[in-house]
């Protein structure tokens, strides 16, 4: 297979894979926020 | 206090009873799997060749998605106030469990023979290995109920969807849904299928001690 | 009752997060500048993701087995966050190992999917963790929530090791004993060290996001605590004390 394809596909799994883990570790994150923030403010 | 086995067989009476009433396992559940059946060649073709191939193995798929459904239904159908009658009538819960999956256990075992019969029909089947059938239709149908009303317990009332048993309950069914299959494949290749029967009768064994061994702290705050 | 000033929330640490960053920047630094394969030539860098994000996904699926048997047995509810946060980041890694064995696979073989028993159990094991989280979502309270999943765990326990038996006996029947693996049927030293790693890193990451994903867990469960020890008093207004000073 010529290298500049394969080098695609390698872009490809990268890309999802880092993408996915900056979005999952984000989402984790922002929930941490909201949730102090509701915490503070219940009690 | 009465025995575990009369404990056990007052619930799958009381079941058996409300099936009588409701019909919805003969009259909803049966031909809904009987339909399925019927949808499949209008959606793949009519090829004899492909639908004998694949005729059997679609019939134990459409078992184990819809047979567990008999399983939640004697479920669904009590209410809150029906459940506390029980626990308070003293029956031991494991009894109860095991009451409820032998009831469902027996209407799974008409379920399979009615449908396994349009299946022959619809699909051409040749009955390669069909003594091992009635064997099959038995373990398939202990393991499904175990498992189904296990995870009908586990889900309990709840803030469920229609489909979270079934969605449960498909995963923890493929040893069976292989089990069943490959017993019939490798009779077909001329193989014994002793180890696929074993495979199956394992797992019923291993589903019933889970459930008995679950149905206290599942019914505790219930 | 007094509230409590944000100070008396122990910061949110950061560190796992930068140790998380370090693991991913070790593992793309690592498999960038491993050379590629004789045979599968660059296609063989996306192994060194896609391996360790399936190991994470079994390692996550057992902590969950693991966290729900200890949550029966000790009723601390740490071990049912332990159990619930393993699982949410277990479907991450699964999803994701699938879907970078699509990348792999499509080049490779040219179809997306093939049949094998690995491939299979994960699809399979994907499943089961999204039943599981949506058991999670049929109740606020937080004891039922955590038995009712723990026996779900329990029962994964018991069932899983038979599908996996089921599964990869059925596959070695039906399939030539070729080797199907994405890193082919050997690997010299550096790529195994390269794929060693990779896979020490994704653990690390593991850990970080555990340890991140659990304070968020200890978090909503105080929250709903909190909600739930705010209910009124039962009737809430409609009922008056009698004025004894007065009148009648």
């Amino acid at each position: 297979m010529d290298p500049s394809v394969e080098w695609n596909w390698v872009l490809l799994a990268y890309g999802l894979t880092y993408g996915a883990l900056v979005l999952f570790t984000t989402s984790i994150a922002v929930r941490i926020t909201r949730a102090r923030k509701k915490l503070v403010e219940r009690a | 206090m009465t025995g575990f086995w009369t404990q056990a067989f007052t619930i799958t009476r009381r079941d058996l009873m409300r099936e009588r009433r409701s019909g919805e396992v003969l009259w909803v559940t049966l031909p809904f799997g009987a339909i399925a059946l019927l949808l499949v060649p209008l959606a793949i073709g009519t090829d004899v060749r492909t639908l004998e191939a694949i005729g059997l193995g679609m019939f134990w798929v459409i078992v184990m998605l819809f047979g567990v459904l008999i399983a939640v239904r004697q479920t669904n159908t009590e209410t809150q106030a029906q459940r506390d009658q029980v626990a308070l009538a003293g029956i031991d819960p494991a009894a109860g469990y095991v009451g409820r999956s032998l009831a469902s256990f027996l209407l799974l075992v008409v379920f399979e023979s009615v449908l396994v019969v349009v299946t022959i029909v619809l699909y051409d089947i040749p009955l390669v290995g069909f003594e091992w059938m009635p064997l099959v239709i038995v373990l398939v149908a202990a393991g499904l109920s175990l498992l189904g009303t296990l995870a009908a317990g586990i889900v309990s009332t709840g803030r469920s969807g229609a489909a979270l048993v079934p969605l449960l309950v498909a995963p923890l069914s493929v040893p069976l849904l292989i089990g069943a299959t490959q017993t019939f494949e490798s009779l077909r290749f001329g193989r014994s299928s002793l180890a696929w029967v074993l495979l199956m009768t394992v797992v019923t064994l291993l589903l019933a001690v889970a459930g008995v061994l679950s149905a206290r702290p599942l019914q505790e705050t219930g | 009752m007094t509230s409590p000033e944000k100070s008396e929330l122990s910061p949110s640490s950061v560190w796992p997060w930068v140790v998380m960053a370090g693991a991913g920047l070790v593992t793309f630094v690592a498999a960038m500048s491993v050379s590629p394969d004789v045979v599968q030539g660059q296609l063989s860098r996306i192994m060194y993701v896609h391996v360790p994000s399936a190991w994470l996904a079994y390692l996550a699926f057992g902590i969950t087995m693991f966290g729900s048997a200890m949550y029966l047995w000790k009723k601390n509810l740490k071990w049912d966050r332990l159990a619930h946060s393993s699982a949410e980041i277990g479907v991450f890694f699964t999803g994701l190992a699938i879907a970078l064995g699509m990348t792999w696979a499509k080049p490779t073989w040219g179809v997306w999917w093939t049949w094998d028993a690995r491939l299979t159990l994960t699809a399979i094991m994907f499943f089961v963790y999204l039943g599981y989280l949506a058991l999670r979502r049929t109740t606020d309270n937080l004891d039922l929530r955590a038995k009712r999943a723990s026996i779900l765990g329990v029962v994964a326990i018991i069932q899983v090791p038979l599908v996996h038996f089921s599964v990869v006996w059925w596959r070695s029947l039906h399939q030539a004993p070729t080797i199907i693996r994405p890193e082919g049927p050997e690997m010299d030293t550096s790529m195994v060290v390269t794929l060693l790693i990779a896979v020490a890193s994704f653990t690390v990451m593991y850990i970080a996001m555990m340890i991140k994903r659990m304070e968020l867990a200890r978090l909503d469960d105080e929250i709903t605590i909190e909600e739930q020890s705010h209910q009124g008093p039962a009737a809430g207004d409609a009922v008056v004390a009698p004025d004894l000073a007065g009148g009648i």
